[in-house]
């Protein structure tokens, strides 16, 4: 027990770093109403800036930093002005989806900054000489001016808020339209908030190296989004105070964990556990208060799109379309064949994500984990041969989101799709590693292809059919109004979680063909992270739309394949942010467009 | 019209052409790009000259588009593009996001400048918008030679002035509300709109809907439901740019002016749809009101205070979230929000639905003050029984037009009693 005060002492700054992420969070979804997942893109980058100049240039640490606190407002203005503002009156969830964009450029850009001027990692200390010897954490000057200065601009988030601009950005994020009638100026308002967003990441990601080391990987890591993420989701994403006490709570404990649970896999399964059930305990505050908190004058994700061509259309023109891309791939060489298997995966897994929120109202970003669980089991059961593993994957897919639909019932929205990036992180855990290769084994990449594409097919055939039906209707009745689905006969609750299984069953087979695929998936081939690209995908594509999950998440594939390594991300960021951006309704809604165009 | 009206215009029928511009002009901005990259193959020149002369078509076109107060960002980024394209930073990645740029801000500039040039040249709304849709379709079919696409630029544009004549909304004949006003008192109007006209899709609202008001005047505006009352409160409040026509504000054009400087000059809108902010506090509501008062600080907070003290109801629920109020409170904290700014102009849009009788009375007699004190009112209601002997006119709103009617017309009131058709 004498390692306990300086575990602790360490769990307190880093909590605190995240607490500063966290405040960020909250910060941008007061005023702008959704998840910013480029926030922490917009600590990193001038991290690397301070480490660029000070390891570079020769910089003194006290010129350098605040420089970088400037470069991290400019950047949150740049972000607010170029990206967000132009997408203002598009559904929250599109802003979230550009946020991912814009993250990844951000992520290029913190890579490319050290490698542009030499190629050394921007790693600096604080200029002080303190050294602080608490069994077993050394604490610095770093660890010591963190104590000092993020509880100092926690505040200063805090009293914004409070501040007539603070005011303003809140009211423009709730309703816009009624903000300006009062004259609020809501393009300085709205670029004032992300400044300060933009400071206060900066502010971490500067002390984020010398507490933490640099990373040249660019995007924070599955545990380091859910150190800020599950205290923001704790406190509603909007009580700063609650965010901030959760995220120097959660720090402590992860370092606890870290240090008697074994390494970063204990880590990670206890954040995961701690968001899940901190989420499903929280007090609903009543009906009211909570619709309150959610409501602002966008709305929350596009509206699901009704099916206007006659059921045969349905499936003959997906039959003509598989069996002219069953003709290619058969001509393709085993490794376009297996990039082609791939894709069809990756689609299959973006359109259960897709069915979870069409018909059970709710984004699950636990769903490539669950696919990599389902996996997992098929795989455990000896001996099942390849065709007796589909039920199984399905049926393990369908229980782990229902399972999840269950734990967090009383939370929707973003909630729930934070809770769900949680467990999906714990979930990753358990696939990590899983045999999967068992399942697998034997098929051609060719066969593993036409396989992925049919099971793609007949699974977008299948929900496209069963929306037009009775209990199709119900499902959608349930997710769009529940008091009055509830009215007429249906248990709003009941249909939300069948809604989520037959997403995980969509995603145990997405799960399947992927590591017939792959053959041999990587350790991390399941991550939670995944999910969030699979988002992207359904959202590219048209979220409503189950086509349009399958056409996203061919476009990405293909953009990424088109793009080499070095390029990928910052070319997947400009791509998805192009899209986003001149199809906010995906590519579904541009194809309804242009027919509606030509027919009238 | 004057300029920044003309402008304003433009603006709107740009952004309602946008994607077709924006996908035509992609393409002619690239076939631009890339032969300029085929003339430097051809003629082997150094790659400096031909960067620059890019450059410099993209900055013209961008300070176009600036000028036409389009997408001044996209004309700047416009630049950017051509320049990647044409091979100052080679490789294929750069190439590609040099085509992306290029495709969507170049044709933003192309839109933007075509929307503009129709605008200009006296073409109406619709005639821009078709003139985005040419743009589209010489795009895609005269991709290599884009001097073809200002040939049918000027075609169109030539063409337009007949349209224009075919499209234009037809002249009421019946008395209209705007030109009453105008003969009774257009020396004292505050706000005055003139011909506007605006639709939804191909749906048309306003037709050419003029109207003054003036102040220390109460004015209800009736309609059907779905005849363009609340449209029109948007139009006056700044929210919707019309397609055509004029908007004054103590004889001044504010037509394109942001709702926000519309509100800072004294028109404010009170709706009551979506009136308050709802994750705020009662109290945080209306300091968000004191944008648009001047004066420091402290008078803010007087003014705000003596509002909220109009409302009793409200009183007692300073630290209480908005969202959690009742619609009919929600709707008189709007109100408090509205009148503290002492508007010259208010326009409430059926501000006492959901109200209780007494509620309601109070509500309808403080309109009546606030115009007593100065200021001109006009509001929305469907409900006329207690309103009438409160109004000083009343405004009718039927096929886009605005008539004036008696307040004494029985007939007329009894058709705009809910339930009737």
């Amino acid at each position: 027990m004498e390692v306990l005060p300086g575990l602790v002492a360490l769990g307190i700054v880093q909590g605190l770093l995240s607490a500063l992420f966290a405040a960020g969070l909250v910060v941008a979804h007061r005023t702008h109403r959704f998840l910013n997942l480029a926030h922490a893109g917009l600590g990193l980058v001038p991290g690397a800036l301070v480490g660029v100049l000070i390891a570079q240039g020769g910089w003194s640490f006290w010129i350098a930093a605040p420089t970088g606190i400037v470069t991290g407002a400019a950047l949150g203005v740049v972000a607010e002005r170029a990206v967000f503002a132009r997408l203002a009156a598009a559904p929250r969830l599109i802003l979230m989806v550009a946020s991912l964009g814009v993250a990844q450029l951000l992520a290029a850009a913190q890579t490319a900054l050290p490698l542009a001027v030499g190629g050394i990692p921007p790693t600096y200390a604080v200029p002080w000489s303190l050294r602080i010897e608490i069994f077993p954490v050394v604490l610095t000057a770093a660890h010591a001016l963190t104590l000092i200065a993020v509880p100092s601009v926690l505040v200063l988030l805090g009293l914004f808020l409070r501040t007539r601009i603070g005011l303003g950005a809140q009211a423009v994020g709730q309703n816009a339209e009624r903000a300006r009638s009062l004259g609020v100026p809501a393009a300085f308002v709205s670029s004032a908030a992300f400044a300060a967003v933009g400071a206060a990441a900066a502010v971490a990601g500067i002390l984020a190296v010398p507490v933490l080391g640099y990373s040249l990987e660019g995007t924070p890591g599955v545990a380091v989004l859910l150190l800020a993420l599950a205290p923001a989701a704790v406190a509603g994403f909007r009580d700063l105070p609650l965010a901030s006490v959760a995220a120097v709570g959660l720090g402590v404990i992860y370092q606890l964990v870290l240090w008697w649970g074994g390494g970063a896999r204990s880590g990670t399964l206890m954040l995961a556990a701690v968001t899940a059930v901190a989420v499903a305990l929280r007090p609903p505050g009543g009906d009211r208060r909570e619709r309150a908190a959610r409501s602002s004058s966008w709305p929350a994700a596009p509206p699901g799109r009704p099916t206007r061509s006659p059921p045969w259309i349905a499936i003959v023109v997906p039959a003509l379309g598989f069996a002219l891309a069953g003709s290619v791939v058969l001509s393709l060489g085993p490794s376009d064949a297996q990039l082609v298997a791939t894709g069809a995966a990756l689609a299959l897994g973006a359109l259960s994500l897709a069915v979870g929120w069409a018909l059970a109202g709710e984004l699950s970003l636990a769903t490539w984990p669950a696919a990599g669980v389902a996996v997992v089991a098929a795989a455990s059961v000896g001996g099942v041969g390849r065709w007796a593993a589909i039920p199984i994957a399905a049926a393990t897919g369908a229980a782990v989101l229902s399972g999840l639909g269950l734990l967090v019932r009383r939370r929707g929205g973003l909630t729930f799709a934070v809770a769900s990036l949680a467990v999906g992180a714990g979930l990753a855990e358990i696939a990590r590693g899983g045999a999967g290769r068992a399942v697998a084994a034997g098929w051609t990449p060719a066969a593993s292809a036409i396989v992925a594409m049919a099971a793609c097919a007949a699974a977008a055939v299948a929900v496209t059919l069963l929306r037009r039906t009775s209990p199709g209707h119900r499902l959608v009745a349930a997710r769009d109004d529940a008091r009055r689905a509830r009215a007429i006969g249906i248990v709003p609750a009941r249909a939300r979680i069948v809604g989520l299984g037959l997403s995980g069953a969509l995603a145990g087979l997405a799960g399947l063909t992927y590591v017939a695929a792959v053959t041999i998936p990587a350790p991390g081939a399941f991550g939670a992270d995944r999910s969030l690209d699979l988002l992207a995908m359904a959202v590219v594509g048209g979220l409503g739309s189950f086509w349009g999950a399958v056409a996203g998440a061919t476009a990405l594939i293909a953009a990424r394949v088109a793009l080499d390594g070095g390029w990928a991300l910052m070319g997947s960021g400009v791509g998805m942010l192009a899209a986003v951006m001149f199809f906010p309704g995906g590519l579904a809604a541009a194809v309804d467009g242009a027919r509606r165009a030509v027919k009238t | 019209m004057r300029r920044h009206t003309r402008l304003a215009l433009a603006r709107t029928n740009v952004r309602r052409g946008m994607w077709w511009s924006w996908f035509g002009g992609g393409l002619v901005w690239t076939a631009v790009v890339e032969s300029s990259s085929a003339f430097e193959r051809a003629w082997k020149l150094s790659g400096v000259p031909v960067h620059v002369a890019v450059a410099l078509v993209a900055l013209s076109a961008a300070l176009a588009a600036r000028r036409a107060e389009a997408t001044p960002t996209g004309g700047v980024l416009a630049v950017l593009g051509p320049l990647v394209v044409s091979g100052v930073a080679p490789g294929a990645v750069v190439v590609a996001i040099g085509l992306v740029i290029t495709a969507a801000c170049g044709g933003w500039v192309v839109g933007a400048v075509s929307g503009s040039v129709g605008e200009l040249s006296g073409a109406s709304g619709a005639v821009a918008v078709r003139l985005n849709l040419a743009t589209a379709v010489a795009g895609a079919l005269l991709l290599p030679i884009s001097v073809l696409w200002l040939s049918v630029v000027a075609t169109v544009i030539v063409l337009s002035g007949t349209v224009s004549s075919d499209t234009a909304p037809s002249v009421p004949t019946s008395r209209e509300a705007g030109d009453t006003a105008a003969n009774r008192s257009r020396a004292g109007s505050v706000l005055g709109a003139s011909d506007l006209a605006i639709g939804f899709g191909t749906r048309p609202v306003l037709t050419r809907a003029s109207l003054q008001l003036t102040a220390g005047e109460l004015v209800v505006l009736v309609g059907a439901n779905g005849s363009g009352k609340s449209t029109l409160l948007r139009v006056l409040g700044g929210h919707l740019l019309p397609e055509h026509g004029d908007l004054q504000f103590k004889g001044e054009s504010v037509l394109g002016a942001s709702p926000e400087e519309l509100a800072r000059l004294g028109v404010a809108l009170a709706s009551g749809s979506r009136p308050v902010f709802p994750d705020l506090a009662v109290r945080d509501n209306m300091a968000v009101a004191g944008w648009a008062l001047g004066g420091g600080r402290a008078a803010r907070q007087a003014r705000i205070g003596a509002a909220l003290a109009e409302f009793p109801e409200l009183a007692p629920l300073p630290g209480a979230l908005a969202g959690t109020l009742s619609g009919g409170e929600q709707r008189l904290l709007a109100l408090a929000q509205s009148l503290a700014a002492r508007p010259a102009v208010l326009l409430a849009d059926e501000v006492t639905l959901g109200l209780s009788p007494d509620p309601r009375g109070r509500v309808l007699s403080m309109l009546r003050s606030a115009a007593d004190a100065g200021a001109a009112v006009m509001v929305v209601e469907h409900d006329l029984r207690d309103v009438i002997p409160l109004v000083d006119r009343m405004v009718r709103l039927e096929n886009g037009v605005l008539h004036e009617e008696s307040t004494g017309d029985s007939s007329g009131e009894a058709s705009f009693i809910p339930g009737a058709p």
